[in-house]
């Protein structure tokens, strides 16, 4: 059998284990791996090479994806779908492995119902993927901004600042989340969450008064008073980078308390970096069971983590409605912001 | 000499607390005792004085920041206001000040030292540019942290073929890029010190497009242009580059100081009581050449050290 396998949208550490778990696991059933380059831009334009076991073997420690990726969604292309069925075809591929999130997804799953056979492996950093308990790249990314948020104490410590801390999350906060907790913030904004910025404010005094400093944890999508139409990608994404919520929110706590405040981006550097353990695990059993899922003929469908279990569900189950940070959540959020 | 003061004062930078404990538990083994005076030269204005001991200062080795806190204060540039802080420490039988810190707050203790006080400073800035010094603390893991992040930047950069711009600080001086753009192996580094064209910039990404390197990556200080500013000087050029702005801002300044911020620092920190203690006055403490020296503060402080231009020279080669 001629496995294809790509990787899509934005890249995150765990996606070289993945492409080397589907190439491990191929070989226990003599397949063949074809990498497509670029995502779905590497099937529109027939972008390819055979990837052999020296190829992936060292891989595991390395972040990005050594299949590059890309943004191109065939399905906002004319005769996009039906150029991509054709090009698998001439390729001679029998079986496909899309690894990616949402948006990747959503097109395997629609290609699916054109009858493509499709498998897909779920990644994310932001983890708002349904169906998962945990996407590969949102361990690493939250290790490296509790890391980079740690840095930032012993500035607004010494400098007795407020600072506050946009990390990534577009439409769920789980970074924020976990890297307010696990950092030890005293504010976080999410997107799940209007913002009450007096009540900030006023929390914000009181720690400042206690301890000299104060931290705030901010979702890039956050909502702002702000927003309005923007710039947006081929998926309808808007672009959050020239937002600069940090850069609000630290101006809009500066004026409302008087307290000396920062802002600081994490930006891209949380995209990248070697895989945690943990995302090497599940990248790598993530991987396997693509693999497996293909011999079984179960297809449209995607290798999920449910409690310690990698398991099979449907494409559809996964794509669309996004995971959010749940009422329990933030609860628990809340015994920490004293 | 009985009691000394000690002060952190400026940008905060990873290594300090070492050169604190250092200064505490040498002045203790050599007998004399350790004010800590907090938040920097405002504490000198209004007397903060703690005193130190070996104790208070465990288990700061390995933090970022400063224990005693910094700041900055405008006003101790009027001569009053130093009056005034060297009556504060006489009124406490203070006899010696030790200041860590960068270029501002060494300026500040060369105005004191010319009142007759004897002073010493400890070269501390991540930004690296006191003349006389080949390093300050905090300046390697600040380098470190950049290029960690510069490290991890490129695996988006070369997943996506896209143009990362990161900015580093750096205002005046190049040091942070350089090392930094070196270590992270930029394609092309921009410094304060040396001009650069936007053209020529545009070329060689165009050249490298055509060898099938889709990805570059721009390390700029701060000072030299603001991350995007460059960027859009470069799609005045090139409207289809796919570029992306990393700004790394205060992240580079804090986290646990490297072993070599860390021993510097620790050396630094003696050489600044035995200095004190032998009757040096307005000199500043630092590393050149692979030796602790003593160099004049007003040198340090009104000269201007200038970038190694082997080291760039080297960058623009082996980014070839």
């Amino acid at each position: 059998m001629k496995i294809g396998v790509l990787t899509g949208g934005g890249d995150c550490p765990g996606l070289n284990p993945a492409i080397r778990g589907v190439v491990f696991r191929a070989l226990d059933f003599g397949d063949e791996v074809i990498g497509i380059e670029q995502g779905w831009k590497g099937v529109m334009e027939k972008i390819t090479r055979p990837l052999s076991l020296n190829e992936v073997d060292e891989i595991i420690n390395f972040g990005g994806t050594i299949l590059f990726t890309s943004r191109t969604n065939p399905f906002s292309i004319e005769g996009g779908p039906e150029r991509a069925i054709q090009n698998l075809k001439e390729l001679g591929i029998d079986a496909l492995v899309a690894i990616g999130g949402d948006d990747t997804l959503g097109v395997a799953s629609k290609l699916f119902d054109m009858g493509v056979k499709v498998v897909g492996v779920p990644k994310t950093m932001d983890n708002d993927l349904s169906g998962t308990d945990f996407t590969f790249g949102f361990d690493t990314s939250v290790n490296v901004a509790v890391d980079a948020l740690n840095r930032l104490r012993d500035t607004a410590r010494s400098h007795k600042r407020i600072i506050v801390f946009e990390v990534m999350g577009r439409e769920a906060g789980w970074v924020a989340l976990y890297t307010g907790i696990a950092g030890g913030a005293d504010w976080v904004l999410i997107p799940e969450e209007r913002p009450d910025f007096d009540a900030m404010c006023k929390h914000l005094e009181k720690d400042f008064e206690r301890k000299g400093y104060a931290l705030v944890v901010v979702s890039e999508g956050t909502e702002l008073p702000i927003d309005s139409e923007s710039e947006v990608d081929q998926f309808g994404h808007k672009l959050l980078q020239k937002r600069g919520v940090a850069e609000y929110v630290a101006n809009l706590i500066k004026e409302k308390t008087g307290i000396p405040t920062r802002s600081a981006v994490i930006g891209h550097m949380q995209r990248g970096g070697s895989p945690t353990v943990f995302d090497r695990m599940l990248g790598t059993r993530a991987g396997v069971k693509a693999v497996d899922m293909i011999h079984q003929g179960d297809f449209g469908k995607m290798a999920a983590l449910k409690g310690d279990k990698l398991i099979s569900i449907p494409l559809k189950d996964a794509t669309g409605k996004p995971k959010l940070v749940s009422k329990e959540w933030i609860e628990l959020l809340k015994v920490f912001l004293k | 000499m009985k009691r000394i003061a000690l002060l952190t004062s400026g940008g905060d930078a990873s290594g300090m607390n070492a050169a604190i404990r250092s200064v505490v538990r040498v002045g203790y083994v050599r007998g004399v005792e350790v004010i800590g005076v907090y938040s920097g030269y405002k504490g000198l204005l209004n007397a903060d004085f703690h005193p130190l001991l070996p104790r208070d200062v465990s288990g700061i080795l390995e933090r970022g920041g400063t224990i005693l806190r910094t700041s900055r204060v405008p006003e101790f540039k009027e001569k009053e206001n130093q009056l005034k802080a060297i009556e504060n420490l006489k009124a406490a039988e203070i006899e010696g000040l030790i200041v860590i810190g960068g270029n501002g707050s060494q300026s500040g203790n060369y105005a004191l030292s010319e009142t007759g006080f004897p002073t010493i400073g400890i070269a501390s800035t991540i930004d690296n540019d006191l003349w006389g010094t080949d390093y300050t603390i905090g300046f390697d893991t600040a380098v470190n942290t950049a290029i960690n992040a510069i490290d991890k930047i490129r695996d988006a950069a070369v997943s996506h073929g896209r143009t990362f711009i990161v900015e580093v600080m750096g205002r005046e001086a190049g040091f942070i890029a350089l090392d930094a753009g070196l270590g992270g192996g930029a394609d092309f580094i921009l410094v304060p010190e040396i001009p650069f064209n936007i053209e020529k910039i545009v070329e060689n990404m165009r050249e490298a497009f055509r060898k099938n390197k889709m990805h570059h990556l721009i390390v700029c200080a701060e000072g030299a242009i603001h991350g995007r500013d460059l960027e859009k000087e470069i799609k005045k050029y090139m409207p289809e580059a796919d570029t992306r702005v990393s700004v790394l801002g205060y992240i580079q300044r804090g986290g646990p100081p490297t072993r070599f911020d860390r021993i510097l620092a620790s050396q630094l920190g003696e050489h600044a009581v035995d200095a004190l203690l032998g009757g040096e006055k307005g000199k500043l403490v630092g590393i050149k050449d692979n030796k602790i020296t003593l160099i004049p503060l007003k040198d340090a402080v009104t000269k201007r050290k200038t970038l190694n231009e082997e080291l760039y020279r080297l960058a623009e080669e082996v980014s070839v």
